[in-house]
């Protein structure tokens, strides 16, 4: 396994069109060993680099957890976003090197669950895959509820049905039944978990059809599609342990804006989740535009924790412990 | 290479115990002492490879691993069910913790280990303990018995498995030969809060939150270490709450003149790992003992520092730590080697 | 000498209805039964007609509070002569039970330390449970040394019946035994015992 600076370099060997939006990229190691093992609902993040422009984007292993001879991601094409997406889209073709970091898990199953149930949206199926895999080879209990936009983005969907059968529902728009996800919650046995990856609104049903039916947050698991880094005002920054003043331009985070000048910030999921690059706050005069859901809302008002990778500020001097 | 003494005896398993270092198996230890003054703090670090002492290797042994395999299989043959345990549903983490510690012995040690993967297939051979076996990985009926028990036989420093479950960390597999006064099949189950429950102060520091914080958000492939440190008297491994009517009372015949010979200080280092597969934390303690004799003769430079340490310790960690009763005799023994001098570790 | 102040006796709670459950089991012992009439006079109407209760008149310290539930108007009211009969029922009641029940336990530690190993093993989380401990500050004991676990204890430093040592209890607890930890007192020194005072919280 290669590593440098901390990334593993894999080669590109297959890339599958599944859907109009969505390709799978399976890397493998380039001398052919084995890649570092992981467990089921991890990602990736990939490195890509053009012209003088750097992205990290995140991706979910869809891979089995025990089969570390290959990874695979499944990335759909993002034409309003910043640009990792359509790059992998366009630009990467099977043969290609590309740089990961190893994988990391923020999405993990609930490992005493009785019963595990997972509603999923379009490329919200992503990170199910590693998990229903995980599940299967425990014998543990398991349902999968997928909603698709229509027959053409069905290809996960039926894959997964040929090989978990009726534990997998589909829900094809406009050619069956909407998913009732009150329906499908109502009614588990106690030490059931759901699991939801997808839009925000099927997110935001999931979290009220649960409450409403008396389902703890500690059953509740969800993983929102982040869309990595930020956009917004520009802003200016003092890194104190650097003692320099950077720029964060208005299509950029601060954790981006840091990198490009040079300076190593830790991260993990880019996206506000994780926690890994909470930053204290050494000086604020004005407001920070926190968007995050890492740091509570006391945090948030006390204004001395900052997260570079997605938040903001809208201010005349803002000090960070970097 | 490393070197290994014949089998010694500890504390525990004679009367008349062999156990000793050399001058390099004391120079290489992880010394715990940063500063002339100890307080717990966050002293966490990335756990990689420095030096060419016992931070060289992931997993580190020493002349000491042949002699400490054979105490681990004549502590746990003596107590069958009070040094190792493990939960039902710790198996996959099992596993992580029997290729990690595989892949990390063949690879620092590729003198003494090797591990041949042929798909599941693997064969394993440890040249010390004269073991070459071939297994299926992830199939436990392969092994002679758990994989977590199988390869802490062969591994020195005890293992603790702790699973992430409702935000916290749960402790779901041990294997505890040479545990400082506490109770494996007690602590079992226990979360993270919980089991730190009879150490002082951190509670009131607000250490315990900011440190769970910070193993929750520990991944794969970026493992951390620190040391902590205790004081035993006798070279003596085992000390859990189950034997307490066995070594509590040598605690009991330290004083002045004898303090050398008889305390020991215990140094922990810790490498923390997040496994892969099972996302289960691995928290091993890797032990060494050293009397306060030989770590004056062979190191005098912590020796002194030793000195000022143990003389200002806070009354609560020595509570903690169990020396209150020879504390004070320690000090005087260790206070000829403190000349007043700041501590200059090239020096020795 | 031996650490005896350590600092992690069980938190306890106190029983208030749980707004979000739809469902309500509450189980109690004893003296247990005035937390189990407190929290359902704190209820509503509709939580009263959701409730179920579990009440084991096993008690060490006599109190009886049978006659006051049986006047509640609620769901339902199961009486049970001893603990181990209550905690069997609540085993099987969890097992058959849908999401969105709630269980609320009041009794002597020793009670809600072996309900809440059947709580456990449905995997109810800390968000579905509340425990209100009550009446006497009786303690099970597990011995270090021989394994044995003593019901009942009340001074800090008792005889262990499997063993004969004396033991020192230590404010350590552990859920999965449901029991605080005994070892023994005079262990640096033969005869050497700590103050043998009454338990408390």
């Amino acid at each position: 396994m290669n590593t440098h600076n901390g990334t593993l370099s894999v080669r590109v060997t297959r890339i599958e069109q599944l859907t109009p939006e969505i390709k799978r990229f399976t890397l493998n190691d380039p001398q052919g060993k084995h890649l570092p093992a992981f467990s089921g609902g991890s990602h990736v993040v990939v490195v890509l680099e053009e012209g003088e422009k750097t992205y990290r984007n995140a991706y979910s292993l869809m891979s089995s957890p025990y089969d570390s001879s290959a990874y695979q991601i499944a990335v759909r094409r993002v034409d309003t976003g910043r640009g990792g997406s359509r790059l992998l889209h366009d630009q990467v073709r099977e043969g290609a090197l590309l740089q990961i970091l190893q994988p990391a898990n923020l999405f993990p199953l609930a490992k005493h669950a009785r019963q595990h149930l997972f509603i999923a949206g379009g490329v919200g199926i992503t990170p199910v895959y590693s998990q229903l895999e995980e599940l299967q080879l425990k014998q543990a209990t398991f349902e999968l509820h997928l909603a698709v936009r229509g027959p053409e983005h069905t290809a996960l969907g039926l894959e997964l049905k040929a090989r978990y059968g009726e534990k997998v529902h589909l829900y094809v728009q406009g050619q069956a039944a909407r998913m009732d996800i009150r329906g499908i919650l109502a009614a588990r046995p106690l030490g059931s978990h759901v699991y939801v990856c997808g839009p925000d609104s099927m997110i935001d049903d999931t979290l009220d059809s649960a409450h409403a039916l008396g389902w703890t947050d500690s059953h509740i698991h969800y993983e929102r599609f982040v869309e990595q880094g930020s956009t917004g005002q520009p802003f200016s920054v003092t890194l104190a342990r650097q003692g320099v003043t950077i720029e964060v331009p208005a299509e950029q985070s601060l954790l981006e804006a840091a990198e490009q000048a040079g300076y190593q910030v830790p991260y993990l999921c880019r996206g506000g989740a994780c926690g890994y690059c909470e930053t204290e706050v050494l000086e604020v005069e004005g407001e920070l535009d926190h968007r995050d859901d890492w740091l509570s809302e006391e945090d948030k008002l006390g204004k001395r924790k900052f997260m570079p990778c997605v938040s903001r500020a809208n201010c005349s001097r803002l000090v960070v412990d970097l | 290479m490393t070197v290994f003494k014949p089998i010694e005896t500890y504390a525990d398993q004679a009367p008349d115990h062999t156990y000793q270092n050399s001058r390099e198996a004391i120079l290489r230890l992880p010394f715990p002492y940063p500063e002339d003054h100890y307080m717990y703090s966050m002293n966490v670090e990335p756990h990689v490879p420095f030096g060419t002492g016992a931070l060289r290797g992931q997993f580190d042994i020493d002349e000491h691993y042949v002699s400490e395999c054979h105490h681990r299989a004549q502590t746990l043959a003596a107590q069958p069910g009070v040094h190792y345990a493990a939960l039902p549903h710790m198996m996959e983490a099992q596993w992580d913790l029997l290729e990690l510690l595989m892949e990390s012995y063949s690879r620092d040690y590729p003198e003494h280990f090797t591990l041949e993967k042929s798909g599941t297939q693997w064969h394993w051979i440890n040249r010390p303990l004269q073991i070459d076996d071939t297994f299926t990985f992830g199939d436990a009926s392969t092994l002679p018995m758990e994989p977590m028990e199988y390869i802490t036989r062969q591994a020195q420093g005890e293992f603790i498995l702790l699973e992430e479950r409702d935000d916290t960390l749960v402790m779901g597999a041990g294997m505890a030969t040479q545990r400082a006064d506490y109770s494996l099949r007690f602590n079992l189950g226990m979360s993270f809060m919980e089991f730190h429950g009879p150490v002082p102060k951190l509670h009131e520091m607000g250490i315990l939150q900011r440190a769970l914080k910070f193993l929750l958000r520990l991944r794969p492939g970026h493992p951390v270490r620190r040391t902590n440190w205790s004081i035993t008297v006798n070279p003596r491994l085992e000390t859990s709450a189950e034997t307490l009517p066995d070594w509590a009372p040598e605690r009991t015949l330290v004083t002045a003149e004898n303090a050398g010979d008889l305390v020991n200080l215990r140094i922990e280092l810790q490498p923390l790992h997040r496994l892969p597969r099972s996302n289960a934390v691995l928290f091993p303690v890797r032990t060494y003992l050293v009397s306060l004799k030989q770590l004056a003769e062979f190191a005098p430079q912590w020796a002194k520092r030793m000195h000022r340490v143990i003389r200002d310790l806070d009354q609560e960690l020595v509570d903690y730590k169990g020396f209150t009763r020879y504390r004070d005799a320690m000090v005087t023994w260790l206070s000829q080697y403190d000349d007043g001098t700041p501590v200059d570790e090239s020096q020795q | 000498m031996l650490i005896t102040g350590i600092k992690s006796r069980p938190v306890y709670d106190r029983l208030q209805p749980m707004t979000g459950g739809l469902r309500h089991l509450i189980a109690g012992q004893g003296s247990g039964g005035a937390a189990m009439l407190r929290l359902i006079a704190d209820m509503s109407p509709s939580q009263r007609q959701h409730s179920t209760l579990l009440y084991s008149t096993e008690s060490f310290s006599g109190h009886d509070h049978l006659q006051a539930l049986r006047e509640l108007k609620v769901a339902g009211l199961e009486v049970f002569p001893s603990n181990q009969a209550l905690i069997e029922a609540l085993a099987r009641k969890l097992n058959e039970a849908h999401m969105g029940t709630r269980l609320y336990l009041s009794g002597s530690e020793s009670f809600i330390g072996t309900a809440m190993q059947a709580a456990n093993a449905v995997d109810l989380n800390r968000d579905e449970v509340l425990r209100e401990h009550s009446g006497t500050l009786v303690r099970r004991v597990w011995c270090a040394h021989c394994d044995t676990y003593t019901e009942n204890v009340t001074h800090r430093v008792f005889t262990c019946p499997g063993c004969q040592l004396d033991l020192v209890v230590r404010d350590h607890y552990s859920r999965r035994l449901a029991a605080f930890q005994g070892i023994k007192a005079d262990g640096e020194v033969p005869g050497e015992l700590p103050a043998a005072e009454e338990l408390d919280t």
